[in-house]
């Protein structure tokens, strides 16, 4: 996809702006990572785990 | 980005922490297409690192993991609305009710957002999510959104078109 200056410069101004008027709450960027770090770590899951994660996947 | 995604998948915690940073907004712009809120969006967004996080060892394309996150985010997010065949009136959408809000500081903020906001829902779903990952291909935008790929072109063309134009008609042209 080839963005125009211009683009590149109102998507960037859009980008800082959003994340400033709706920006990712502090306890979901925890969660994100806690999530993350325990499963890569290969840490015991809670038996009520159900994500359909093959569902989910993309191909 | 290969280097970052090896060193997650190992259980590296900065390689991790760092993916999320980059990639949080992504997936958050994912939800908010779709009218996710609260508890919903966090779970989705939830749902979708944690998917990740199971499937980094197998990634085939560590450099399209952006993309890869927007779609699984967008199967997240239509899993949850069809368990709890939710619909969420327009008027309950935090974001959807485009009040000024009070992180606006500079005029050109303020311009930029009332421009943003008049937009239709179509175009600041595709806006609000190539301003976070303008590197996301066409197909892995429809993906994402559900918009047909074919229409994608013109569609991103047109969006920030009008974007640019309600910006000048507000006073706020380019700097």
């Amino acid at each position: 996809m080839k963005y125009s200056r211009g683009d590149l410069d109102l998507l960037g101004a859009l980008a800082a702006l959003l994340r400033r008027v709706d920006p990712v709450p502090p306890d979901v960027i925890a969660d994100a990572m806690a999530a993350g770090l325990r499963l890569t770590s290969r840490e015991p899951r809670l038996a009520s785990w159900t994500l359909d994660v093959a569902w989910l996947v993309p191909e | 980005m290969r280097e970052l995604i090896h060193r997650a998948s190992r259980g590296d915690e900065e390689a991790w922490h760092e993916l999320v940073h980059r990639h949080a907004s992504v997936v958050w712009s994912v939800t908010r297409a779709h009218r996710l809120r609260g508890a919903d969006a966090a779970d989705a967004s939830q749902n979708t690192w944690a998917a990740l996080a199971e499937h980094l060892p197998r990634l085939r394309d560590p450099d399209r993991v952006a993309g890869w996150l927007a779609t699984t985010a967008r199967r997240e997010c239509l899993r949850i609305l069809l368990q709890g065949r939710r619909e969420v009136p327009l008027e309950q959408i935090e974001i959807g009710t485009y009040e000024e809000p009070a992180v606006l500081r500079t005029a050109r903020d303020k311009l930029l957002w009332q421009a943003f906001a008049t937009l239709p829902a179509r175009c600041r779903q595709l806006l609000g999510l190539l301003a976070h990952a303008p590197e996301l291909t066409y197909v892995q935008l429809s993906r994402a959104l559900g918009i047909k790929v074919n229409s994608l072109g013109q569609t991103r063309g047109r969006c920030l078109d009008v974007l640019r134009r309600r910006l000048i008609l507000l006073g706020g042209g380019p700097e």
